[in-house]
């Protein structure tokens, strides 16, 4: 008799191999429940220049905390020094090798270009819910207003109106760090002067103490950085009462756009008396540093401060870490001192006490627009800025953190400034890149033995004219450029909405698309017809 | 005697010979529909070069690929004059049609004469804004194109050389935008264009305010409108109407460090309102 074969044997070799495959696979699944082969890892970088002793670390304990919780995603920190971090990003935007997410400031000359061409807006995002600040005191709220000034600046500069490219980490203030054992032995007090007049009394106690015990002590630490922070500051301060009447689109501000057209229309000049009496106040504060100040960086006045040649720094909070931490005697921040109506140089023209800090949040952090991993990268930045990252990254970097409701730590409080200042904007020795570049180079006039406010203000009328000029032309053509993609988004946009004529959020984004393309196109040709209007130098 | 059953895969699989044959001679001949809306979504988040692949090169007479390949060329960088002057045929060609496509093909092929030309050519693109107007008034892009106009009339067209009569010829545009959130961006630019033309403040202050009813004005703007109102109001001693912006602000804006400045202002009004009343400040 024919031994029947089982349907098992009669089945070709191909499928019988094929079917064991099959439950091989079945097991793993059921059994093992991870790929066979290892999950590629997401490698996300960050770079900032802020290097000081303190973010760091912050952004270090930050990113283990989101490793832990994404183990598919490493993040690495890149940090680059200030001084080469422009030509570096720059550099690394054109080649295509940037990292996904970079700090950027819009202040940063000779790069306002970048923005446009290589970061991503993060709008859409900024207008739901951080989902990572569940069960905090800032759940349901949505991402832009968990920052305490609700992006302002962000907003402020954007390089396209309506549009928000980056979200912020700190928040601080302008403050003069004193090495208050040194501050004790010179004076025998650890108070510092409010009034503008007795500074300079204490700046000439110092430098008699220094000479009478055969020490070089300056009064204040030297660097061109340090000068800019005071001109910055200063000159918006004292220039306030006038910048206003220059205010003509009403909104109590001026910006350096603004300041610029005004100059090409003449409506103000260095030479004149206000701008006199104010360099003349920044004149008395240059020369506290000691000389040849103009030629060092922040780093060397932060270095001579702590080797004790010098009571005072004046920086930023953002030093306040690194000073707090290396410096071997105890520090303290103070207030700037704040000529008053009754002095005699400035006060006729004082519109009362200016701001020294404020609310407004910083250390900006942009998203690559090539990025390889936007979700990813986006998701990063909603971590980095929620509650628990705020409070984490305050506690390692003693940085304040720029959101909202997370409690600051004592010892740091003192950074923050209450909100009893005038701000009027307009930054007359920073106006525009050539501007700014113009006013350092010819500053010597007034710092040099023998120089004075006249010579400087003679020469920058001589040649601001055609710096002002080429600023505003940068402008415009910056401008210009974000309008021809922006016509290709709304384009785009257009086109889903014809075949998603019900889509709500579609329609809002084309509205807002369009919205800040009109003003852009807007302030672009007012800004050509400005140009066309006015005499070339 | 085992018996090792004889393994011939070849025969069943001989009859699918004539199925893989066809289908790789399909393949060969015609592509894929290009997904358009995937394309089209590349386009919006500035990757063009992925959305050109996509759309890929074959010679199409689908109007939706020409167009969305058109429009990508104008970010495709670099972006020559020559690709430019091509993108714009393409436009002109397909905004002879009757349909929705047509009217946003004669849109861009203003915007590429107006924005993306290194020369722009205003005054062609004005013709071609106020042509797209004249056929479907009531379509978006036409109703878009209307506040490009005003924007050129206001400050890039030669003539009128008289600032109000370019303000004028520009608001009289005002009556054909009937899309809420253009009105408002027209309002808002003429607003802005009377204060660099130096106008009477009533006539600004009416072109902000119109602006300001319609409300949703995107970014810094919303907020600087509200700042403008308030105090071009003040300069214009309509006090009451000053006072109302200014207190909107502080509501609305309370974390802007411009609100010690407001607050000040409406301590001005208090001052000028009680001096108006013969009482003391």
């Amino acid at each position: 008799m024919k031994k029947r074969r089982s349907w098992w044997r009669r089945l070709p070799l191909g499928l019988q191999l094929l079917a064991v495959g099959y439950i091989a696979c079945l097991a793993w699944v059921f059994t093992y429940g991870t790929p066979v082969l290892p999950q590629k890892k997401i490698t996300l970088r960050i770079a900032h220049w802020q290097i000081e002793k303190g973010p760091p670390d912050g952004i270090d304990e930050v990113i283990k905390r989101y490793e832990k919780l994404h183990p598919e995603v490493k993040v690495e920190q890149v940090l680059v020094p200030g001084g080469i971090y422009r030509l570096w990003l720059r550099t690394m935007l054109s080649g295509g090798e940037a990292p996904d997410i970079v700090e950027f400031g819009a202040w940063l000359e000779n790069v306002t270009d970048i923005p446009l061409r290589y970061f991503e807006p993060l709008t859409e995002p900024l207008l739901e819910p951080n989902p990572y600040n569940q069960g905090t005191p800032l759940e349901g709220v949505t991402w832009l207003k968990t920052f305490e000034d609700e992006l302002l600046e962000q907003r402020s500069n954007s390089p396209e109106p309506g549009q928000y490219y980056s979200v912020t980490m700190s928040r601080g203030s302008w403050r003069m760090f004193a090495n208050t054992d040194l501050l004790k032995e010179i004076t025998g007090s650890d108070q510092v002067p409010t009034r503008f007049d007795d500074f300079l009394k204490l700046c000439a106690q110092v430098k008699a103490y220094g000479q009478a015990h055969g020490k070089s002590i300056m009064p204040l630490a030297g660097a061109k950085d340090n000068a800019t922070f005071f001109a910055f500051l200063y000159m918006q301060g004292l220039m306030a009462k006038y910048t206003f009447t220059m205010d003509r689109d009403g909104v109590l501000a001026v910006d350096n756009r603004q300041l610029s057209s005004a100059y090409l229309e003449g409506r103000w000049r260095w030479q004149q008396p206000e701008l006199q009496a104010s360099l003349t106040i920044l004149g008395q504060l240059f020369a506290q540093m000691k000389p040849g100040f103009l030629q060092l960086t922040r780093d060397d006045a932060v270095q001579e401060f702590m080797r004790g040649d010098a009571l005072f720094v004046f920086t930023g909070t953002f030093d306040g870490t690194t000073l707090r931490r290396l410096a071997p005697f105890h520090v303290e921040a103070y207030r700037l001192p704040q000529p008053t109506k009754d002095d005699p140089v400035i006060g006729k023209y004082l519109a009362g006490h200016f701001v020294d800090g404020d609310n407004t949040t910083g250390f900006s952090l942009y998203l690559n627009k090539a990025t390889k991993h936007p979700k990813e990268a986006v998701d990063f930045l909603r971590f980095l800025t929620s509650y628990e990252s705020g409070r984490s990254f305050m506690a390692k970097s003693g940085w304040i953190t720029a959101l909202r409701k997370v409690p600051i730590p004592p010892e740091i409080v003192s950074d923050l400034s209450p909100a009893d200042g005038i701000v009027a904007g307009a930054c007359y020795c920073n106006a525009g890149s050539e501007a700014t570049r113009l006013f350092w180079n010819e500053v010597y006039r007034m710092t040099r033995p023998h120089g004075s406010v006249e010579d400087l203000t003679k020469a920058l009328d001589e040649k601001m004219p055609k710096a002002m000029r080429m600023d505003l032309e940068t402008e415009e053509h910056n401008q210009r450029l974000t309008l021809a993609p922006r016509d290709v988004g709304i384009a785009a946009v257009g086109a889903l909405a014809r075949e998603k004529a019900d889509d709500a959020a579609l329609r809002l984004r084309r509205e807002r698309l369009e919205s800040a393309q009109n003003q852009s196109e807007g302030l672009t040709l007012y800004l050509g017809q400005q140009l066309r209007s006015v005499p070339r130098p | 005697m085992l018996t090792v059953p004889r393994v011939t895969p070849l025969p069943y699989l001989r009859c699918l010979y004539p199925l893989i044959l066809l289908l790789s001679a399909l393949s060969g001949r015609a592509a894929p529909a290009p997904d358009l809306p995937t394309a089209w979504n590349d386009i919006a988040d500035s990757k063009a070069k992925l959305a050109l692949v996509k759309l890929g090169r074959a010679d199409t007479s689908d109007r939706a690929v020409q167009l969305a390949r058109a429009t990508a060329s104008l970010d495709d960088q670099p972006v020559s004059d020559g690709d430019l002057r091509r993108a714009e045929a393409t436009f002109a060609q397909l905004a002879q049609g009757h349909d929705e496509l047509a009217e946003q093909a004669a849109y861009l092929q203003a915007r590429v004469w107006q924005i993306h030309l290194a020369q722009p050519d205003y005054a062609r693109a004005a013709e071609l804004y106020r042509a797209l107007a004249e056929r479907n008034p009531r379509s978006h892009w036409a109703q878009l194109g209307l506040v490009k106009l005003a924007l050129v009339q206001l400050y890039a067209l030669p003539d009128p050389a008289d600032p109000a009569a370019r303000l004028a010829g520009a608001a009289a545009l005002l009556s054909r935008v009937t899309e809420p959130t253009l009105q408002r961006d027209l309002q808002l630019q003429l607003g802005q264009a009377g204060i660099f033309y130096k106008q009477p403040l009533p006539s600004i202050i009416a072109h902000l305010v119109a602006a300001d009813r319609i409300g949703g004005t995107p970014g810094a703007a919303g907020e600087d409108l509200i700042l403008q109102i308030g105090e071009l109001s003040l300069r214009a001693g309509d006090y009451a109407t000053s006072r109302a912006y200014f207190e909107r602000y502080l509501r609305d804006y309370e974390v802007n460090p411009r609100c010690f400045t407001v607050k000040e202002k409406l301590q001005q009004i208090a001052a000028h309102e009680a001096a108006a009343k013969g009482g003391r400040p």
